[in-house]
């Protein structure tokens, strides 16, 4: 059998036996893409929406308070608002004391003549100490509505001066203005018709990074042969070094596909995940490690011992798996410094090709694929000058 | 030059400005144990290193069996076992494993080694353990499966860096008794060690290394006989020593007379005749005379002679 043959069984044997490859290679990267895919995944789900509870008080009457309770009817009809009613300014206040709502509006008397005569008044706002968040929401409510309102009270007043209109009609003028529908608005759309979902992306973020570590064996397989003494032996054998590299290299390089390909299957089986076709993901598997290989060889070349190739491989893998982001992280934006940066690692690529593989079918991986390859030849060709420094006992 | 097991020429082999070995050339007959003494230091390992191709020699020439040897050559390999100074076993595979992993790298085919594992495992003592984990065995065991690697392709030429360095006197024990056999097999042998007790032992002939030379070599009676069968007196005292030495030295018999710092050391051809003298020599110089000791002449005395200092310095 070829030495290299030989060197890969022995590796892999004693892979198998090892404990912390089975942890590194399987178990953490399964585990924390299910955990993270729990936690992150929820706020995806809009099926139970934060509802806020509220209560007014119209002491006002006119025009305004039913222009304000309008708004407000709207965000009770989206489910966003449970609203009541009170008549009273104690009797709001004591509601919001007992927590029986979280906030009150108080709308006071005169409001709308204030608004017709571009006078100040002022909208208050009761909040429960305990209920922060729902306070603040009730503010910018109160204050979005007095802005919109103050416009359209300065618009109506800016068209008498100018004579467009008479005096008479400013306060009509502000309230048609008021009530009428914004101009422009910012709607939230939700993205996700077009990548995979949440919790495969997650276990495939944690599995690419995983999948550095293990990838990094290639160089601390190297390093922890010489701190066993066995470098000497494999350099004394009737053996090439090219063959005793091969084999080391290659050895590593199972691991991570064989990982890889186990985390596809097992997260597909156990959590649902939806990696998309196998012929599609096969080949970003088989870049992205060697990717992530070529770049683990080519740091772990600059380290004396396999511990130091060890944190140095680590810090690398870290920072490539939040440029890429595989924490569930929102991506740099492409155009920044930050961006291109992440589109030098195999996380980002290997993310992407995912995303594509979801929309638009197995060519789709193409680019990503190409990418990776690229990345792989250019760092492993670089790091192979370091073969010299590192193969000797 | 094909006779020779092994034949090295002018080999040298610095690291920046320290030369590590410096001009060294000897030869290993066929069935021959050489021995290269000397101290921690010396440069035996950084020889061994190249000898072995481990490292590339930065002058000289390495022949094993009358062929070549450098770090690019490969099958001259297979005719040299290496046991290198520091423990190179697996220490998650079982002996048994180790072995069959090294059996296969030197092309050995499945039933030969097979049935060579079981005879090498016998040789070394770990038979009954052959299915354990070396992580599991103790330093004395693991020293032992490190020879047995070495050994287990049959090489015709085995090196043994400092074997027994660490290892409790029983395991050291076994371990000489092992390269005995291997010798009375007629195996080839190049053993370095620092224990002048190893090489008497074990070695036809011996070669001493400092600073990266080899300052001299033969069996160890022509070594002890360069000294011209000299004893040595010496003389532990306190006083002026150095104002001494030129009157030691003109004493009838004495060959030399060196002076440390609160030792004179007397060489001579009897050194019954010269020690009363020698110690009347002290007292007529005001010196105080703490012990006297007469050494016969070893390989340590050899040593001494040769470089001026212990070999455990």
């Amino acid at each position: 059998m070829p030495p290299a043959l030989l060197i890969i069984g022995k590796d892999l044997r004693r892979g198998i036996r090892n404990r912390s490859t089975i942890t590194l290679a399987f178990i953490a990267p399964l585990a924390l893409g299910f955990i993270f895919g729990q936690i992150l995944g929820g706020v995806d789900d809009m099926d139970e929406r934060i509802t806020f509870s509220y209560g007014v008080v119209d002491n006002d009457g006119g025009d305004l308070g039913t222009g304000f309770a309008s708004v407000l009817d709207q965000l009770v009809d989206d489910g966003l608002v449970e609203l009541t009613t009170y008549t009273d300014t104690d009797e709001a206040r004591a509601a919001v004391d007992d927590d029986d709502v979280s906030a009150a509006f108080i709308l006071p008397e005169g409001l709308s003549d204030s608004f017709a005569t571009a006078s100040p008044a002022t909208i208050e706002v009761i909040g429960n100490v305990d209920a922060p968040i729902a306070t603040n929401v009730a503010t910018s409510i109160a204050e979005t509505f007095a802005t919109r309102s103050s416009t359209a009270a300065m618009a109506g007043i800016a068209a008498a001066g100018t004579g467009v209109i008479p005096a008479e009609e400013i306060g009509t003028v502000a309230e048609e203005i008021g009530s009428s529908p914004p101009l422009a608005s910012v709607t939230t759309v939700e993205t996700g018709g077009d990548q995979l979902d949440f919790s495969t992306r997650m276990v495939a973020g944690m599995a690419i990074f995983f999948a550095f570590f293990v990838a990094g064996a290639a160089v601390t397989g190297i390093l922890e042969e010489r701190d066993e003494g066995t470098m000497a032996r494999l350099l004394a054998a009737p053996v090439s070094r090219g063959s005793i590299l091969f084999g080391k290299v290659s050895a590593a390089i199972i691991i991570g596909w064989v990982a890889l390909f186990a985390l596809m299957v097992a997260s597909t089986v156990i959590m649902g995940a939806d990696w998309g076709p196998v012929l599609g993901v096969l080949p970003l598997i088989i870049t992205g490690v060697l990717a992530a290989t070529g770049i683990l060889a080519l740091v772990g070349g600059l380290a004396k011992n396999a511990e130091q190739a060890g944190n140095l491989q680590s810090i690398v893998a870290v920072s490539m798996a939040m440029l890429g982001g595989a924490f569930g992280m929102v991506a740099p934006d492409p155009g920044s410094v930050w961006g291109m940066i992440a589109m030098l690692t195999p996380v980002h690529w290997f993310l992407t090709g995912l995303d594509e593989l979801a929309v638009g079918g197995i060519a789709a991986v193409l680019p990503a694929t190409l990418a990776m390859a690229a990345i792989a030849v250019v760092t492993g060709l670089a790091a192979l000058t370091f073969s010299g420094k590192l193969l000797r006992p | 030059m094909g006779d020779h097991a092994l034949e090295v020429n002018n080999l040298s082999r610095h690291f920046g400005e320290l030369i590590a070995v410096d001009g060294v050339s000897l030869h290993v007959e066929a069935g021959e144990t050489y021995g290269l003494l000397g101290p921690n230091g010396a440069g035996k390992s950084t020889a061994i290193s190249m000898i072995a191709g481990l490292l590339e020699s930065h002058g000289g020439t390495i022949r094993i069996e009358g062929e070549p040897m450098t770090t690019r050559t490969t099958a001259v390999r297979s005719r040299l076992g290496l046991v290198p100074q520091d423990l190179a076993i697996y220490p998650d595979l079982t002996a048994r494993e180790n072995l069959r992993f090294f059996a296969s790298l030197y092309g050995m085919g499945t039933k030969s080694a097979k049935a060579r594992i079981d005879e090498v495992l016998e040789v070394i003592g770990l038979s009954d353990r052959a299915d354990d984990r070396a992580d599991e065995f103790s330093g004395g065991m693991k020293r032992r499966l490190n020879i047995g690697i070495g050994l287990l392709h049959h090489p015709r030429l085995l090196i043994l860096d400092e074997p027994t360095v660490g290892v409790d006197p029983q395991s050291r024990n076994a371990i000489l008794e092992s390269v005995e056999h291997l010798a009375s097999e007629g195996m080839s042998v190049l053993y370095t060690t620092h224990y002048m007790e190893e090489a008497e032992r074990l070695c036809d002939r011996i070669g001493i290394i400092d600073h990266g030379r080899l300052m001299a070599e033969g069996t160890r009676r022509e070594l002890v006989a360069s000294l011209g069968n000299q004893d040595r007196v010496s003389i532990t005292a306190t006083g002026p020593l150095a104002d001494a030495a030129e009157a030691f030295a003109a004493l009838d018999g004495v060959a030399e007379a060196t002076t440390s710092e609160d030792t004179i050391t007397l060489l001579t051809g009897d050194a019954t005749r010269v020690v009363a003298r020698a110690v009347e020599t002290a007292d007529a110089h005001g010196l105080t005379v703490a012990s006297v000791e007469i050494t016969q002449p070893d390989l340590e005395a050899v040593f001494l002679h040769l470089t001026g200092r212990a070999l455990r310095d």
